[in-house]
């Protein structure tokens, strides 16, 4: 936590030689490549591997910014989290956000990126556009999509009512709240992952077409037996990186509904902050980033099972 | 699939113009929302939200005044930028080393090290910020540049992109290098960190659209305007109206989405080039 990147400097200085025997040459690059992870392990530690661990031993304890001080309260913050229905129903819209937002998002961004690579006229038009929700400001197209589902001056509503559908109050209600975020989380993401899919598409050797086109194989019999196991990486990858974002998902329902009506769209992350914050209860709130913690490790793992083997190779 | 453009009968030059159509109405979907962002931010405030057609042949700036009269817009920038640019040097000072390290330079503890990043990588800051926080506040440091900025110095999917980039470089390059007799460290600096530059324009990318949006952490370590970013304002500014001044809320979102549609259009070449060359296959 206070470990400073300043402790670099106490390290002794690597003096680069030019003319070694074999054996000190060896040690040497040891020490290079320590010292070249040195601040990278540090911050590591200070931000993330410390904290982590931290984050679990706080959930034993009470602390309150408002009266900074460690209390040990055993099992408490967990029996009062467990039991609480605030934490039931946000750990059930967390999970029902990931579990639609990540695979209509990768499948939509395999389409698009499929569809791009086809084509000749516009790809690259199309590709600027479909990223763009992407590159926007989230917080403000948070803030656009709530003026867009507004129930009185709404663009939603005056688009429907064209067909003669009736008003209604997407995020008022409880049962389109957490749909209308799932829309706007697809919307948003579905540009980055195709970005992912383009670069995952590009990296396919041509040969192994050409070899598909001898076999015969074409259209989507060549998309499922060719273009799909090829990009597994990268569908384990987005889907990593996409189950991980939704799991953290905070900034949208925290703009748009503030977890609202009733809890409808409090998610995790808005739990932790709510906790913590409003709360002013550090010790509950690290019992929610526990278990937030254990859900990502599980989707994860999960995930690597399910591809098989893991995208990342350590280093040899 | 780039090798086969659509076309040899009519099926394939059906399901092509399907697509054409189909990939049309997706982008349309994208860009609608902030379409009317725009059109709404340049309307009169006096025209009702929903009445679509209204007020186009008005366009005008009040919405923009007002907004400037009434937030420090400038100042929220100036926080977004520098919290931007000073996360973004330690990310890659520290982790284009760290990760040729990993990559190419085998010494005892590598390994450990590599499993560490990758483990970072699965932590999201929504389970260290509590803890973090108490440390922050136990040094002062709450609601300080340092509280913004520090906790994203390294980034575990930098040293991984960058890992990935230095595995792919040729070995050919480093045996050359060290049968020259240059050492480790100057192999290091003179020719793999240069190299490494696609690779850290990409990440680049990745990480200042990442601090650019960022909400939930300075929501939580920061309070008033004083050091808060641009997303702070947005949420602050919204709050005030309590959704009324749909014309200001549209303006300061405008403001805040362009900076970063501006760079994307420009760098979107490098951007896509990037990530192709840093190769996210595995």
């Amino acid at each position: 936590m206070t470990t400073s990147p300043h402790s670099i400097s106490a390290r002794p200085r690597i003096v680069p030689t030019v003319e070694h025997p074999v054996g000190r040459r060896r040690m040497s690059r040891t020490r290079i490549g320590q010292l070249f992870v040195l601040p990278t392990l540090l911050f590591l530690l200070a931000f993330a591997i410390v904290p982590a661990v931290a984050n679990f031993t706080l959930s034993f304890f009470d602390w309150s910014p408002l009266r900074p001080a460690f209390e040990f309260v055993g099992i408490d913050n967990y029996v009062t989290v467990l039991q609480s229905k605030g934490f039931i129903s946000a750990l059930g819209n967390t999970v029902i956000y990931a579990i639609i937002t990540v695979p209509v998002s990768i499948a939509l961004a395999l389409l698009v990126a499929v569809g791009i690579m086809g084509r000749l006229r516009g790809a690259g038009a199309l590709k600027a556009i479909y990223f763009m929700p992407t590159a926007a400001m989230l917080v403000a197209m948070a803030v656009v999509w709530q003026f867009i589902l507004d129930p009185r001056v709404g663009l939603l509503n005056e688009f429907l009512s064209w067909f003669g559908i009736p008003p209604s109050g997407w995020l008022l209600n409880s049962s389109t709240a957490l749909p209308s975020i799932i829309a706007f989380g697809i919307w948003r993401q579905t540009g980055y992952m195709m970005i992912l899919f383009l670069a995952g598409l590009a990296a396919i050797p041509r040969t192994v077409y050409e070899a598909a086109a001898l076999d015969g194989l074409h259209g989507l019999k060549r998309f499922w037996h060719i273009t799909w196991p090829m990009l597994a990486p990268t569908t384990t990858f987005a889907g990593i990186i996409g189950t991980i974002a939704a799991v953290e998902l905070f900034d949208a329902p925290k703009i748009m509904t503030d977890g609202g009506p009733a809890g409808a769209t409090t998610t995790l992350s808005m739990m932790i902050q709510q906790e913590g914050f409003t709360y002013s209860s550090f010790g509950t709130g690290a019992v929610v980033s526990l278990v937030l913690f254990i859900l990502t490790l599980a989707i994860t793992a999960v995930q690597w099972t399910i591809s098989r083997r893991s995208p990342m190779a350590g280093p040899q | 699939m780039s090798a086969a453009p659509f076309g040899r009968n009519i099926p394939t030059r059906l399901l092509g113009a399907l697509t054409s159509i189909g990939l049309w109405i997706g982008a349309a979907l994208c860009l609608l929302p902030m379409i009317w962002m725009v059109v709404s931010s340049l309307r009169p405030r006096s025209v009702p939200p929903n009445q679509i057609f209204t007020g186009l042949d008005q366009l005008t700036l009040e919405n923009y005044q007002n907004v400037f009269d009434r937030v420090p817009i400038l100042q929220l920038f100036g926080n977004t930028i520098l919290v931007c640019a000073a996360v973004l040097v330690l990310q890659i000072g520290i982790g284009v080393p760290a990760a040729y390290a990993l990559a190419r330079i085998r010494f005892r503890g590598s390994r450990l090290m590599f499993w560490l990043v990758m483990l970072t990588l699965m932590v999201p800051s929504q389970v260290t910020i509590l803890s973090v926080y108490i440390g922050f506040a136990n040094l002062g440091l709450v609601n300080t540049y340092a509280a913004l900025i520090l906790p994203f110095g390294m980034s575990a999917f930098g040293v991984f992109l960058f890992y990935q980039f230095f595995r792919g470089l040729p070995h050919s390059l480093l045996d050359a290098a060290r049968v020259d007799g240059l050492s480790e460290w100057s192999i290091a600096w003179t020719i793999v960190f240069p190299l490494a530059r696609p690779a850290v324009t990409a990440f680049a990318i990745f990480s200042v659209v990442g601090r650019w949006n960022d909400f939930f952490w300075p929501l939580m370590m920061t309070q008033g305007f004083g050091i808060a970013p641009i997303t702070l304002g947005i949420s602050y500014f919204a709050d005030a109206e309590t959704g009324r001044d749909y014309g200001g809320q549209m303006a300061l979102s405008t403001l805040a989405v362009l900076p970063l549609l501006i760079a994307f259009a420009f760098a979107q070449k490098r951007f896509v080039e990037g990530i192709a060359l840093t190769g996210l296959k595995g």
